[in-house]
């Protein structure tokens, strides 16, 4: 198991916002994370990445325990974070935000940046643009290339694609199964629910800070309550 | 052409000279600001104690000058330099830090910084005394006169070694700064965690190390502006004090958290004291015969009386905040 979060209970101070989440995901999955505003999605994500303490429940990396590393040393450990929002560095190039996005790396990192542009094309013309001068879904690109420049075992995604046009959004969908197909867990936050079940390996819809269903993305879209409940139908 | 002689000395040449001193001060406020988000109002009185730290050394080596063939006072900036660094260092270990780590507001830190401002007065007073000292006591400032090569002109434009040397240092500094801001890793990764605090850590990049290249670069630029300042003038306690409004109006109007800026905003308020407080009579009155006779020209015509010299930076603040809200860079807003 790449991934073993268990019974995570974690909040902002006051009340919890997650009371007892579980995630699991393999290496090569796609993990989706779907449901209604405030269910908790987002926090799900800053918890297994070590930006909100844990109040109870552990984190757990291919089986050890990192609930106590903080945030920058779990990007040593292979985990890398795209944030919903400001998630790329505005006022730097294209390349030195892929460049930051190694900077914990002492190795020669060339072959990793040529592979990010092999993987968002657009990015390879527009490497010495700053970055916050880039369409949305270019934008969208360097945010995720920037945390892709770890070589990361696992891939945190907080709503990809919100505010993308369709045609963005279709190509983002593809690049994040092509990180998948290179063994790297990817673990994405979506509020388009149905487009994201349709790539999800496992899916797991919350509200209230609890895990509702678990399943497979295909069994979720063919689950009557799911659908009623989540898929707008 | 004696009078256009005087404007380049009296204009030109001053304006030059206090802006480099303004941006020497305001590039180390502007990072401070863009990486740790407040306003470091001790920033003016780290420069003063970097001039009394190469006063010190100046003292301590007072046959190195003779021997470089410079004065004894700028060849021991490099250490001057590196002793404010590190009082700049163990100023945020010992104040800064300990209230960010409680996740305290910005404005916090902008009133210990007046604190440690007072402190370090105290200090040197303390230390010094009151009086005013200059690094030339046995050495002799060296003034350059060069003629100007037109008949009509008598009057020389003069520079001394100290303003030549400023100018140097500031456009060597310049040059060092941003080759470390866009060519190494560290330097890259100051401007990322300006720009975006919160992704540079997810990033993974060393937050601490940032923070203490910050201080460090901003000791070095301070003592740099505070040592030339004194060699251009003299050394007393409110030396740099009585430049930190015009420093903080440079960093502001250059767009906060803009090294460029800082270095565009304290050049532009420089030359515009300097053409505030010129005295423009003396340019009009060679002219006065195509002038109506009932047009007297008065003795004094300036903008600003010499006096009044510190509401410029005021009226070139807002002039430019009116014309772009962020500075001229489009610096950072809280």
């Amino acid at each position: 198991m790449l991934i073993n979060a268990t019974n995570l209970v974690a909040g902002y101070g006051g009340e919890p916002v997650l009371n007892g989440v579980d995630i699991e995901l393999e290496a090569g999955q796609i993990g989706v994370i779907v449901g209604p505003n405030g269910a908790g999605k987002s926090t799900v994500l800053k918890s297994i990445f070590g930006l909100i303490g844990l109040q109870q429940g552990k984190v757990e990396l291919e089986g050890e325990n990192i609930s106590d590393v903080p945030p920058n040393r779990r990007v040593g450990l292979g985990i890398a974070y795209v944030p919903q929002e400001m998630n790329i560095f505005q006022t730097l190039t294209v390349q030195e935000n892929l460049e930051m996005g190694a900077y914990i790396r002492r190795d020669d990192y060339t072959s990793a940046m040529e592979r990010m542009f092999d993987l968002f094309p657009p990015l390879k013309q527009k490497r010495n643009s700053i970055a916050g001068n880039l369409s949305g879904g270019q934008r969208q690109m360097v945010a995720i290339g920037r945390a892709l420049m770890v070589d990361p075992r696992l891939l945190l995604l907080d709503e990809p694609t919100v505010g993308l046009s369709p045609a963005f959004v279709h190509d983002i969908i593809e690049r994040i199964i092509a990180v998948a197909r290179s063994n790297v867990g990817v673990l994405v936050v979506e509020q388009n629910a149905r487009r994201a079940l349709e790539i999800a390996d496992t899916g797991f819809v919350l509200a209230g800070g609890r895990n509702l269903y678990t399943d497979t993305g295909e069994n979720l879209l063919n689950n009557p309550a799911v659908a009623k409940s989540f898929l707008g139908r | 052409m004696n009078e256009l002689i005087f404007f380049i000395n009296k204009v030109v040449l001053s304006g030059a000279i206090i802006g480099c001193i303004y941006a020497l001060g305001a590039i180390g406020i502007t990072l401070i600001f863009g990486i740790l988000r407040f306003a470091h109002f001790a920033h003016a009185d780290l420069m003063t104690t970097g001039a009394f730290f190469a006063l010190i050394f100046a003292s301590l080596l007072s046959g190195v000058g003779p021997i470089a063939g410079l004065p004894t006072g700028f060849v021991v900036l490099p250490l001057a330099a590196a002793a404010t660094a590190l009082l700049a260092i163990g100023l945020d270990r010992m104040f800064y830090r300990p209230l960010r780590a409680r996740n305290i507001k910005p404005i916090l830190l902008l009133v210990a910084s007046l604190g440690v401002t007072l402190m370090l007065q105290g200090i040197t007073r303390l230390f010094a005394g009151t009086s005013i000292r200059t690094f030339f006591t046995s050495e002799k400032k060296d003034i350059f006169r060069i003629d100007v090569p037109f008949d009509l002109a008598t009057r020389n434009i003069v520079i001394t070694e100290p303003q030549v040397l400023l100018f140097v240092t500031t456009i060597v500094s310049i040059f060092c700064l941003h080759q470390f801001l866009t060519r190494t890793r560290l330097g890259k990764a100051m401007r990322a965690m300006a720009d975006n605090a919160n992704l540079a850590l997810v990033s993974g990049i060393n937050t601490d190390t940032v923070v203490s290249a910050t201080w460090i670069i901003a000791g070095v630029l301070a003592a740099a502006g505070g040592v030339l300042l004194a060699l251009d003038v003299a050394l007393k306690p409110d030396l740099s004090f009585n430049i930190l409004l015009p420093i903080f109006a440079a960093a502001i109007v250059g767009g906060v958290g803009r090294p460029y800026g800082a270095i565009a905003g304290g050049l532009l308020v420089g030359f515009s004291e300097a053409l505030a407080v010129f005295n423009w009579s003396l340019l009009i009155r060679p002219f006065a015969d195509f002038l109506p006779a009932w047009i007297e020209i008065p003795t004094r015509l300036s903008i600003v009386p010499t006096e009044y010299k510190l509401i410029v930076p005021f009226v070139i603040l807002i002039a430019v905040l009116l014309w772009r809200p962020t500075g001229i860079f489009r610096g950072q807003i809280t």
